[in-house]
């Protein structure tokens, strides 16, 4: 803040000159929150709503031989029973397959509304019931009669794609989905089988239960006045999915779909994709007359029905010379896409896990060659990081083990191998810069070595000897992990993704749209989808800053596809970079319609007119000046216009970002194992992040602080266990260990700043960043900790069992 | 899962025999068997309410004798349905004489679960089998027994 | 078949009849509109349903309607008092102790807990009474630093100085 005594003559326009952006403005979002009033999806009632509930498969994969339903319509309050032979609607999208246009053989299958001739995983829905009330529903559900033929599954991806296997599909010989590969594989075979040192490995990354704590719904609503649905919905992407619902599920027009998200309660990806009970509600609604049809999940359906994340089983090679360069990196991936695709499936663990596989280092040879699979179980898609998680597991294991394997210090052989700060922009070898007609995606920029510098002084890594001898003293094992990460965000170029077909396959850019009434309020519209992020407070803050009001004078709509412009959604880190943009854009639309009204007013040319916050003044005579607000008012009114100006400040404005962003940073964890317990426990937590300029540093450290801990997560305690007949053991919240308070550390931050050279903003995205770095670094701090027993990997989660058994081995004791 | 074990019933194995190849006999003695209905001489129907942890579904067993060599050895095998679960199982089952007219039981069975109650219950599926099989014994052998 | 509760909801007597399997939570989200607390989970697992009953904290998720029967329920809604917040409420949003919003209810509740039975708990008792609150956004920082900072409002009086205004 300004000086006090300054502050008593400084009027509201100089004040905010000095600008929102980059203040950590307390969120406009909270008050709701914090008092009960949020509108979540299930506090919505509308007048004759009834209720929807699915029954689920108890198998893995199984035919249905036949259904009753008689039993189901008797019940009391039951108003309609469906099964899949009686909805017209198409099979669910499949918007991004793997490799995109270039020609690899997708083997594609998704999911029905309802499931009609067989089951392909626990949980995949084959009934519903609508009824007056969600308990009549839910007894319904259990008079319906179905007869299963029971089929063996298949769960383990690499075990899927092995002869003899349960087959899923017949379009999908061995279950698989498709063979991606990225990179250049003779060169990197070339570079392995001549290096000095190569190590290999396999690496698990487990499969994860994303867990947002809002489950998911849907209310359906046809009106059979207008012929028009309204769907509200726990979405990431309402103007998508009314899309990919009217266009490619049910074939109802575009436009006569509304789609409405209410305030999402968390969603991580999980929100972002078409699911089978969106278009389900909207058929019931029709078939019951009318009435809206409201569904929401429990949590346990939700295990079930909602995406998982991760799944991956890789085999890694990493070469290179005793000096601690690395010549070459190979990965073989088996990337588990469950029963049937969800929308983007393929397109994680292919563009946005092979080709940042390199992370932030020179690497000439890289190679990938990832086998998406079909096995018995929940469909796998986005969550929180989508693919870079894994990347970056993959390449921060891969440089700990190198390091381990030639003895030297994990933060010197990072510091070796970093791109340097003059590579920028860099056409990286794992192929984001793979040009297809010339549109060509680079990493924009970085300078890995002061955030390296910086955490390894916050963790005093060079006093690590004598931390770890002081630790031993006390019965614990102390490791020290580090993690030195970029990722990938700010999704992306329509032209590259036109290009190559990746994406949705359809364009990435946003919108926003600002109208200013008479009084000089604003209202910007956006394109984008808040989860949690604050958008409502950040996107204020720009527009504050771009057109000089003070921020309580705009307001932010979002989240319904009735008044707001098509816009993409939030997810990949892209709605501060890309959507900010599409903002600051339409703000700059409305300063220049401004601006050549106030020469009308000012009787001035355009040219003359001096832009100054809100003030507008005749270059010169700085008396001679109007306000916006007074602007907004008498262009508003529209008595006097000049010549081919229209009235009124409304414009809207749609930004197609030129490139992707990419974060980086360093991060450290140290950890504490109990020599006797195998106990795992986080003591510290360091991470210095750049993710370019900050809308709202407040926003963005908690931002980080969500997405390290969802990373520790996976690390220490989250996975989901199948058995082998493709039943999820861990199917409640007592089986998936989510991380609680008391499991934590408070975590310390701190930022280098290299502002992302793509954007008017110089941000990034941070929505994911803590996530993908996170993992690794506990991994690499927990292998760091049981080294000394000469154990020099383990696949996560390490919970003490895990851990225990480990170093009972180790140890030559019985485990 | 696989579930074995061996049991002394103090009885003559004829009557042992008999009463395990009587549905209504050996059904009455299934914890939170209902009802039990004949369909013919191997097949017959079984409704059971079973709870693990804080889930109880009830279950609609339908029941084969699939293959019996008295008084040595037979094989049944059931399939029940819930909401939202189903169970598959195959059990064997052989007798043998004992001294002091005691009949031996040595039996195995493979069970399969699948739906809500092996998603909800999995951590304790094997512990209230297990009840759940000591109690059926238990129960058997009382009524010979008796 | 219904049985009928008196209980005091932020307040106001309530007189309803419910059925014998409705759950505390349902009877304030659905009888009495009351949406502010939520359900996460159907296994008492995330705390987002915590109310106070007459001043503990409980999982309201937990608790049959039947049981509430005589008892004074607090939830969200009843927490600022004469359109003032409470100082919990006040530390959530300055310390950014939210970001979905949906656990913070039954979080706030849970603190509410807390620091009527401790006037100035330490990090690790702050994070020992929210154990059993999951939130999946915030990884308990900003939720550790608003308890804390509403446990000294509540000590001294003082309010923190007024971060940024939105």
């Amino acid at each position: 803040m300004t000086a006090e005594t300054e502050a008593d003559v400084l009027t509201a326009e100089t004040q905010v000159s000095a600008g929102p952006v980059g203040q950590s403005l307390k969120r406009r979002e909270d008050p709701r929150f914090i008092t009960g009033e949020g509108n979540y999806l299930d506090d919505i009632k509308l007048a004759g709503m009834s209720h929807l509930a699915i029954l689920r498969s108890p198998y893995a994969h199984a035919r249905i031989t036949s259904i009753d339903t008689s039993g189901a319509k008797a019940m009391p309050g039951v108003l309609a029973v469906i099964v899949g032979a009686d909805i017209p609607y198409n099979p669910l999208p499949m918007a991004w397959p793997a490799g995109g246009s270039s020609g690899v053989q997708n083997n594609v299958n998704t999911p029905r509304v309802l499931a009609t001739d067989d089951v392909k995983w626990t949980g995949e829905g084959v009934a519903a019931v609508v009824a007056e009330t969600p308990e009549q529903a839910a007894d319904a559900l259990e008079a319906i009669q179905v007869d299963w033929e029971p089929l063996p599954a298949v769960v383990d991806a690499e075990k899927a794609t092995k002869e003899g296997a349960p087959q899923l599909h017949e379009n999908a010989p061995n279950n698989v989905v498709f063979v991606w590969k990225v990179g250049d594989e003779s060169g990197t075979a070339a570079a392995i089988d001549s290096a000095e040192v190569v190590v290999r490995q396999r690496l698990v990354n487990q499969r994860l239960i994303p867990n947002p704590l809002e489950v998911r719904g849907d209310i359906g609503w046809y009106n059979p006045g207008t012929d028009e649905y309204t769907i509200w919905m726990s979405s990431q992407t309402p103007h998508i999915q009314r899309l990919l619902l009217g266009a490619f599920v049910t074939g109802i027009p575009e436009h006569k779909i509304r789609c409405i998200s209410p305030d999402v309660g968390g969603a991580f990806g999980t929100k972002i994709f078409c699911y089978a009970d969106m278009a389900l509600v909207m058929f019931a609604s029709k078939l019951v007359g009318g009435r809206p049809v409201k569904w929401v999940e429990t949590r346990r359906e939700s295990y079930q029905s909602t995406i998982h994340g991760r799944d991956h089983i890789s085999y890694l090679e990493i070469a290179g010379s005793r000096d601690g360069t690395i010549a070459g990196l190979r990965v073989k991936t088996y990337a588990n896409l469950g029963g049937r695709l969800s929308t983007i499936g393929p397109g994680i663990p292919t563009t946005l896990y092979g080709r940042v596989l390199a992370g932030c280092y020179k690497f000439p040879n890289v190679f990938c060659e990832v086998t998406g699979v079909y096995t018995n179980t929940t469909f796998v898609d986005a969550y929180r990081g989508a693919g870079r998680p894994e990347a970056t597991y993959v390449v921060e294991r891969a440089m700990d083990l190198f390091a381990d394997e030639i003895g030297m210090d994990p933060a010197e052989i990072r510091r070796r191998n970093f791109l340097p700060p003059d590579s920028f922009p860099y056409d990286n070898p794992s192929g984001l810069g793979t040009a297809v007609n010339g549109e060509k995606i680079y990493i924009d920029s970085g300078n890995y070595e002061p955030a390296l510098d910086k955490a390894l002084a916050m963790a005093g890594y060079a006093d690590m000897a004598s931390t770890k001898a002081e630790a031993r003293t006390r019965g614990k094992l102390l490791g020290v992990g580090l993690s030195s990460y970029i990722e990938v965000c700010g999704v992306a170029p329509s032209k590259w993704i036109g290009a190559v077909g990746e994406g949705w396959g359809a364009a990435m850019w946003e919108s926003a749209n600002i109208r200013i009434h008479l009084t000089g309020k604003i209202i910007l519209t956006i394109g984008t989808q808040p989860q949690g992020q604050g958008h409502e407070t950040t996107f204020s803050q720009i527009v504050a800053q771009e057109l000089g009001v003070p921020v309580e004078d705009v307001i932010v709509q979002h989240s319904d596809t009735k008044g707001a412009p098509f816009g993409y959604g939030s997810y990949g880190s892209r709605t501060a970079s890309v959507g900010g943009s599409a903002a600051i854009k339409a703000a700059g639309k409305v300063r220049e319609k401004a601006r050549r009204y106030a020469a009308h007013m000012l009787e001035a040319s355009p040219d003359d007119i001096e832009v100054d916050g809100a003030t507008y003044s005749v270059r010169g005579s700085p008396d001679k000046k109007k306000t916006l607000q007074e602007i907004s008012f008498a262009i508003g009114l529209g008595f006097s216009l000049p010549e081919g100006m229209e009235p009124y400040l409304d414009e809207t404005a749609y930004y197609d970002t030129p490139n992707c962003t990419w974060p980086f940073g360093t991060h450290v964890a140290i950890v504490e194992i109990d020599d006797e317990t195998g106990v795992v426990d986080l003591v510290r937590y360091i991470a210095v992040d750049d993710v370019g300029n900050k809308i709202n540093p407040m926003i963005v450290d908690g931002q980080l602080h969500g997405g390290i801990a969802q990373g520790v997560g996976q690390a220490l305690w989250e996975g989901a266990v199948y058995d082998d007949n493709g039943q999820l053991l861990s199917g409640t919240m007592m089986d998936y260990a989510l991380p609680r308070a008391s499991w934590l550390p408070m975590f310390e931050l701190d930022e280098t700043v290299t502002p992302s050279p793509v954007n008017p903003l110089g941000a990034k995205g941070v929505g994911e960043a803590g996530a993908i770095a996170s993992t690794a670094a506990v991994a690499n701090a927990v292998i760091d900790a049981l080294s000394p027993l000469g154990i020099r990997h383990l696949d996560m989660p390490y919970t003490a069992q895990t851990v225990w058994r480990a170093m009972s081995q180790a140890k030559g004791g019985q485990a | 899962m696989h579930f074995e074990g061996t049991v002394d019933i103090e009885a003559p194995r004829d009557r042992v025999w008999a009463f395990l190849m009587d549905p209504e006999q050996v059904g009455r003695c299934g914890p939170g068997v209902e009802s039990i209905e004949i369909v013919d001489e191997t097949h017959f129907r079984a409704r059971a309410k079973v709870g693990i942890g804080f889930i109880s579904a009830r279950f609609l067993m339908e029941m084969e004798l699939a293959e019996q060599y008295p008084p040595d050895r037979a094989v049944m095998k059931a399939h029940g349905q819930a909401p939202g679960s189903a169970v598959d199982a195959s059990a064997e089952m052989r007798l043998s004489d004992c001294a002091n007219g005691v009949t031996r039981m040595d039996w195995e069975a493979d069970v399969s679960i699948a739906g809500t109650i092996a998603s909800v219950g999995a951590r304790l599926i094997q512990g209230t089998a297990n009840k759940m099989i000591a109690k059926t014994f238990d129960c058997i052998r009382a009524k010979l027994e008796a | 078949m219904t049985e009928h509760v008196s209980l005091t909801v932020n307040g106001i007597g309530r007189e309803v009849d419910v059925e014998p399997r409705r759950l505390l939570v349902q009877l304030l989200r659905e009888e009495l509109d009351l949406t502010g607390t939520h359900v996460g989970c159907d296994t008492s697992q995330c705390g987002a349903c915590t109310v106070t009953m007459d001043g503990r904290a409980v999982k309201s998720c937990t608790v049959l309607a039947v049981q509430a029967d005589g008892a004074n329920v607090t939830t969200i809604e009843g927490v600022a008092k004469a359109g003032a917040m409470h100082p919990l409420q006040s530390a959530f949003w300055e310390k950014h102790g939210l970001q979905c919003g949906f656990c913070t209810p039954g979080m706030i509740m849970a603190a509410m807990d807390l620091l009527d039975r401790v006037s100035d708990p330490s990090d690790e008792e702050i994070r020992h009474a929210i154990e059993g609150n999951i939130c999946r956004c915030t990884g308990y920082h900003n939720i550790v630093l608003a308890i804390r900072e509403a446990a000294r409002t509540l000590r001294t009086g003082e309010t923190a100085s007024a971060g940024g205004v939105s």
